[in-house]
């Protein structure tokens, strides 16, 4: 059944369309009396519906599944669906993609292992779209040559593919062993009735890393560099899934995604994969999860030019160079500095807004370049937005547009969880949706509706475009350069991160931020007002501060929500003196656990805070590693403690003390694991779990579902909207910048994290969010508490 | 027959008779003041109001265990102060009725701090849950019901007495955030 290669959840009508294709994929085959019996035979076990004829309404279906697939950037997630809605436009690719299903189909049958087919099913995917790409149509064409329009049997696809590795050289050698060697790879398991080459690279255990790791390349990333495009190179070139086996040793059973990185001119070619982790606890959005936690597992695959000789290929150190120089070039990149060469001058800012503005009436191409210096995005961008009458008809998530008098309102509303909580919680939080709307200059007589073609064909007229206005001007405009105008800018304005991705609708810029941010309309307009008038030169009014309007993060709790939270947990402390000891510190845990989270911003994980060690009561500091996947040191932090936070936690280990005194007498061994809390030697915080016997006490972890227990009956909010709450309030605070709120909720992507090497940032900012956390606890009645429920002082 | 001795704290461990006593003593907050002595006072304390315990029984190569069954208040202010030792009645195993000295001892314990409310209500539940020993515990006129036992036993009022074995918990107040949920939910409905 196709249905076991599928990898994400599908309507209905989806899923029946993906299974009829293929049915009617394998039918064909079966009618083609060319192929060999065998085939057919074997085709014909694989069919489930012989009664499907044309249908031209599926296709379209296909198509646009496969369009939402690319838009939503699930591709490399969903392999076979998106093979099955590849449509093989010649006899000879319908041949193919036909033999590349029932091997895929067969090998799972018998191998029960998807990664190989589902590689397989990807290079067709590939193979059949990179003719339409200037720079590989005519490797994918010579490719098409050999290939046959009947096949007779597996061993002759397995030698007409070694026949295609014997003939071609150099760069179409390499092209050719990347989109066939998975499809080889498969028949060759096939004719072997085993799996062949199977990484067992680190230890006898070698097969089950390889079951927890799924490798899959996608290739919608729009941002980063490659300087030879053909990254999928170096995946092949190691193989299956044991490619990066120190990562593969050292970590949880995460998922390793691969990202294509697209070419721009001044950075050397690299492949990016990122670890993630395979969700134990649900007590969180899985996306948001997954976002909060993505820079824990970012890997830099490089890879050497082609034209590099073999001994420096070989050598590991001048790997460890090449591959500092590749981090250096991220950085860079990330910094968006002015310096760079890929960034428009203001000498080409001038010319390209006057020979635009000169065009745009008749020129369509000219009017998509001038949209995408304004909204800074790309052409095939700009085409998926959706035109609306009014704005209030635009609830859906992604772009729009309306037209006004002198300006076109550009729409934009990000993808975010929907946090739907019960009815008795609605008064608990702020949910708003309304859409970042950027109101672009434009003169009534240029304005009109996008143009309806084909995107490709829009970005040749706009390369062709350019072309000529880079000659008669000695300019050095691309496309790339013109989009990512708009981010740049706002960056050297000193904007947020999360603003910018909202500006220019690419969540890639902060994807973590976004989640937990509610932005407000007035500050989107604030900052989009300085680049109308600086680099549009339009004039533009201020805003009404009375009339602002909220979207972003549906999970933001008002600041009565946090009080009664609070209030709650303390009353709770409170309610528990006299009904046991254990019961005591389950719900001082609870209250110390909860205020720490709230003045830290520290993510709801399994054994929060470390151990005692990692906060320094004195200079009051604290080093949170709280991602799931602690694989780099990425994902840690040093934080300046609130006042507040220092008290609680002095408060914390004097209880802890007593506990120790007092669990001498009553439990020797559970004394000994309470002096090791205070030691250091064990996480901080932990819960009692208590046996049938007197003395049968042990300490359990606290982990987010403890705390989803704990509220269990009372609040069903996710453990993380402490988060949203404060990511959300920081961005409101004067003096604290985008970066240091990064910083400070984990969230600095590589090149931009705080008190590195190149970072502007000192300590001095997270004293600033330390004091607006303390000013915001005091005015949220948030206090430091005994284990008595008394408040401290 | 019995022996005075001093024994290593470590070695002692609590008897089944009074471990609820010992857990309910967790939760008090050094009502008897202990943490105002001085340790001379603290030893000489100890020194007068000795643990009583029985040997536990272990192997050949295990270090010596004791059951601790009365006297073991101040240990937990002596193990704060880092003391090691104490001074301790060792009686010679099995006692028979070692559960109703335990009682006793703890009953006798309230009776000397028995200003303090809190050992009050626990010598209240000990002498309801021990009626049989009270022939034991008072001479003359025996109480009729645990709060006249409490009351000659601590010294207090009929009244005083009464309000501890019939307390009047104050209805709890629900927190904000509950009534901010039930507020919405009564909206909602």
């Amino acid at each position: 059944m196709i249905n076991a290669l599928f990898t994400i959840r599908q309507d209905p009508t989806t899923i029946g369309a993906l299974v009829q294709r293929a049915n009617r994929i394998l039918i064909k085959f079966t009618e083609n009396a060319d192929n060999g019996t065998t085939l057919i035979h074997l085709a014909q076990k694989h069919i489930t519906d012989k009664t499907i004829g044309d249908r031209p309404a599926e296709d379209q279906k296909l198509l646009q599944t496969l369009e939402s697939l690319r838009g939503d950037k699930k591709i490399s997630e969903a392999q076979a669906e998106a093979f099955l809605c590849t449509p093989a436009d010649t006899l000879e690719l319908q041949s193919f993609q036909a033999v590349v299903l029932l091997a895929a189909l067969e090998h799972h049958k018998r191998f029960g292992k998807p990664e190989r087919p589902l590689r397989a099913m990807m290079v067709f995917r590939l193979l059949y779209e990179d003719r339409t790409k200037s720079q590989k149509r005519l490797r994918a064409i010579e490719v098409d040559k050999y290939l046959a329009v009947a096949w007779h049997s597996v061993e002759e696809i397995v030698s007409r593919i070694d026949l295609i590795f014997e003939e071609l050289s150099d760069d179409s050698l390499s092209y050719a062993h990347q989109r066939l060697m998975p499809v080889r790879r498969i028949l060759r398991d096939l004719i072997a009735e085993s799996l062949e080459n199977l990484r067992t690279s680190s230890s006898s255990s070698g097969e089950a890393v390889i079951d927890a790791y799924k490798l899959a390349a996608g290739h919608e990333k729009p941002t980063g560099s490659l300087r030879t495009g053909d990254t999928n190179q170096a995946i092949e070139s190691y193989g299956d899934f044991g490619s990066y086996p120190d990562v593969a040793s050292a970590a949880e059973p995460d998922q390793l995604h691969g990202d294509d990185v697209a070419e721009t001119e001044d950075t050397p070619a690299y492949i990016e994969l990122s670890a993630q982790p395979i969700l134990s606890d649900t007590t969180q959005d899985p996306s948001e999860r997954r976002a909060d936690n993505q820079t824990s597992g970012v890997f830099l695959a490089t890879q050497f030019e082609r034209s590099a000789p073999a001994s420096l290929r070989r050598s590991h150190v001048l790997s460890a160079v090449h591959a500092k120089t590749v981090a250096g070039s991220i950085e860079r990149r990330e910094k968006r500095l002015i310096c760079l060469t890929n960034r428009l001058s203001k000498y080409e800012t001038e010319i390209l807004i006057s020979e635009l503005k000169s065009r745009m009436q008749q020129c369509d191409a000219s009017y998509m370049l001038y949209l995408a210096l304004a909204t800074g995005r790309k052409p095939a961008k700009l085409l998926q937005a959706r035109p609306v009458a009014v704005y209030r008809d635009f609830q859906e998530v992604g772009s729009g547009y309306f037209l006004g008098t002198q300006e076109i309102y550009w729409l934009y509303r990000q993808a975010l969880p929907a946090h739907r909580l019960p009815k008795s919680h609605r008064s608990l939080l702020d949910q708003q949706q309304t859409p970042v709307v950027l109101p672009v200059p434009c003169s009534a007589e240029v304005m009109r509706r996008l143009p309806e073609t084909d995107s490709q064909e829009l970005e040749l007229q706009a390369e062709v475009l350019l072309k000529k206005i880079n000659k008669a001007n000695s300019t050095n405009l691309s496309i790339g350069k013109i989009a990512d105008h708009l981010a740049n800018f706002l960056h050297h304005q000193g904007v947020d991160d999360v603003l910018i991705a909202l500006i220019t609708g690419n969540p890639d810029i902060q994807e973590a931020g976004l989640y937990y941010t509610q932005y407000d309309s007035v500050s989107i307009y604030k900052a989009y007002q300085r680049y109308r008038e600086k680099e549009l030169r339009a004039e533009t009014q201020d805003p009404i501060e009375s009339k602002v309007a909220l979207g972003g993060s549906q999970l933001v709790v008002t600041e009565n929500a946090v009080t009664g939270i609070f209030d709650h947990l303390q009353k709770n402390v409170q309610a528990l003196q006299g009904q046991g000891w254990d019961k005591v510190h389950y719900g001082y845990v609870m209250y110390v656990l909860h205020l720490l989270n709230f003045t830290t911003g520290h993510r709801p994980v399994r054994d929060p805070f470390d151990d005692i060690e990692h906060i320094d009561l004195i200079s009051k500091k604290i080093f949170i590693s709280d991602k799931e996947s602690r694989l780099t040191t990425s994902s840690a932090r040093t934080l300046v403690l609130p006042d507040i936070a220092v008290t609680q936690i002095g408060l914390y280990i004097e209880h802890l003390e007593k506990l120790h005194v007092q669990m001498q007498s009553l439990s020797p061994e559970f004394a000994q694991q309470v002096s090791s809390v205070l030691n250091g030697k064990s996480p901080l915080f932990f819960l009692i779990d208590r046996g049938s016997a007197i003395d049968d006490i042990r300490m359990a972890q606290l982990s987010p579902k403890s705390v989803v227990h704990f509220w269990s009956g009372v609040l069903d909010l996710p453990p993380n909207w402490h988060r949203h709450f404060l990511r959300t309030y920081l961005s409101q605070q004067k003096m604290v910048s985008g970066e240091s709120i990064d910083t400070w909720m984990g969230h600095a992507k590589p090149g931009q994290e705080g008190l590195t090497r190149y970072s502007g940032m000192s300590i001095k900012s997270l004293e600033t969010i330390a004091l607006k956390i303390e000013q915001l606890c005091i005015k949220l009645k948030i206090i430091p508490l005994t284990s008595q429920g008394r408040s401290d002082g | 027959m019995a022996s005075y001795k001093k024994l290593q704290l470590s070695h002692l461990y609590p008897h089944s008779a009074i471990v609820s006593a010992v857990e309910a003593s967790l939760e008090l907050d050094d009502q008897m003041n202990l943490k105002q002595f001085s340790d001379d006072m603290l030893n000489t304390l100890q020194q007068l109001q000795p643990a009583h315990v029985v040997q536990a029984e272990s192997g050949l190569l295990e270090l010596k265990k004791y059951h601790f069954f009365a006297g073991w208040h101040l240990f937990h202010e002596l193990r704060r102060r880092g003391m090691t030792t104490i001074y301790a009645v060792v009686h010679q195993a099995p006692l028979a009725d070692i559960e109703e000295r335990a009682v006793m001892a703890e009953l006798g314990m309230s009776s000397l701090v028995g200003i303090n409310e809190c050992y009050q209500a626990s010598a209240f539940q000990l002498l309801r849950k021990h009626e049989l020993l009270w022939p034991k515990i008072f001479s003359g006129d025996r109480p009729r019901t645990p709060a006249t036992a409490l009351e000659s036993l601590c010294g207090i009022s009929r009244s005083a007495a009464q309000r501890i074995a019939a307390p009047i918990t104050p209805p709890s107040k629900p927190s904000l955030l509950e009534e901010m949920l039930s507020k919405q939910s009564k909206g909602n409905s």
